[in-house]
């Protein structure tokens, strides 16, 4: 997550992220801790691993999926924000393909916000 | 580096034993450091209570070599080889490390804790809120013995909690010194008897034990003091 979906990612980093994140799940599910539900700090941590793995998968599948550059989404291949396809939100649920709906805007608009050179509105 | 910690688990009905375990010892590791390794390298099993790792939370308040410390801030380089590592006293063991705070926390809450508001004789000019200087003794007083993170050190550190269960020990009592010290907290009166009955200030023997234990530097032997001269006075 840090190398591959970090500060600036990219198509090849993230693919490379999601390879790994598939590997530690399959390391994870054949996760053993010893018995014993109290205080048991090997087993908090088997289930704090699984629930890692979930948030970056998340996090990596949405980073690659939008190929643009917002706010702290930066991609070193897609430098440039593209509100003409990407002025949406992922989602993605167990089961599903992630899928894009429209951001509703109700009050301003992403053009009212648009800020020229000299700092004055457009 | 040699670990001896002492392990307890109250369900399985076996006496607490100390077990052994060599750590591979790297400059400037923790006593904290030292058990995550064996939890890593050697023993699944170990139980203890962390959280920051820096000092800050009071969660991995024990006793090291016989002193309370927080393991986290206790260097190796610093403690005598074998290690002996052991949970607080005076408060119930859930497994190995890990003690049960709640008769701690029961005792906090039981001198009102918290600041109590609203002294209709302590506002400042036109209703503003009172203040009290930063330069004022009291508020210095106060301000060195603020800052409690509640380990548990002076309690686990005292030898009056230890054979008296109802003593409310060295940091609920600090703590309500230092609301009672504050001249515009309104609750002062009501507290007063709260810190002066038969488990507050007056059965402290003065050991200093509290002292020496507080990973923070608060003297909470000065506070019960400065209690009983309140008490004495009112």
């Amino acid at each position: 997550m840090w190398e591959g979906c970090g500060l600036v990612r990219d198509e090849r980093g993230l693919a490379r992220t999601l390879a790994a994140i598939d590997e530690l799940e399959e390391r994870a599910e054949a996760a053993a801790a010893p018995a014993g539900a109290r205080w048991n700090l090997v087993w908090q941590q088997a289930l704090d691993v699984r629930n890692l793995l979930v948030a970056a998968r998340l996090t990596a599948t949405a980073a690659r999926l939008r190929r643009e550059t917002r706010g702290s989404h930066a991609r070193g291949d897609f430098p440039n924000r593209d509100d003409a396809y990407w002025l949406v939100n992922i989602h993605q649920a167990v089961g599903r393909a992630p899928w894009t709906e429209p951001v509703r805007l109700s009050r301003l608009r992403p053009q009212d916000l648009e800020v020229t050179e000299a700092g004055s509105s457009r | 580096m040699i670990f001896r910690v002492r392990r307890a688990d109250p369900e399985d009905g076996a006496r607490p034993r100390w077990q052994t375990y060599p750590v591979n010892a790297q400059p400037k590791m923790s006593v904290l450091d030292g058990l995550f390794w064996i939890l890593e390298h050697a023993d699944g099993t170990l139980a203890f209570r962390y959280s920051c790792r820096a000092g800050m939370c009071g969660s991995c308040a024990m006793i090291v070599n016989g002193r309370e410390t927080l393991a986290c801030r206790q260097r190796l380089e610093h403690v005598a080889d074998p290690v002996h590592v052991e949970p607080l006293r005076s408060l119930p063991v859930i497994k190995d490390l890990v003690v049960d705070m709640a008769p701690f926390f029961a005792k906090y809450e039981a001198v009102d804790p918290y600041y109590v508001g609203e002294n209709p004789s302590m506002t400042g000019p036109a209703g503003t809120p009172a203040v009290v200087p930063p330069a004022e003794g009291a508020r210095a007083l106060i301000d060195q013995q603020l800052g409690c993170i509640s380990c548990g050190a002076c309690y686990s550190a005292c030898p009056v909690v230890a054979f008296n269960r109802s003593y409310l020990g060295p940091a609920a009592l600090n703590r309500a010194y230092t609301l009672q010290a504050d001249f515009r907290e309104a609750g002062a009166d009501q507290r007063l008897p709260l810190t002066s009955g038969d488990g507050g200030v007056h059965a402290c023997h003065d050991v200093g034990n509290c002292v020496l234990a507080c990973p923070v530097g608060i003297n909470p032997l000065l506070s019960i003091i400065l209690l009983r001269r309140s008490a004495a006075h009112s």
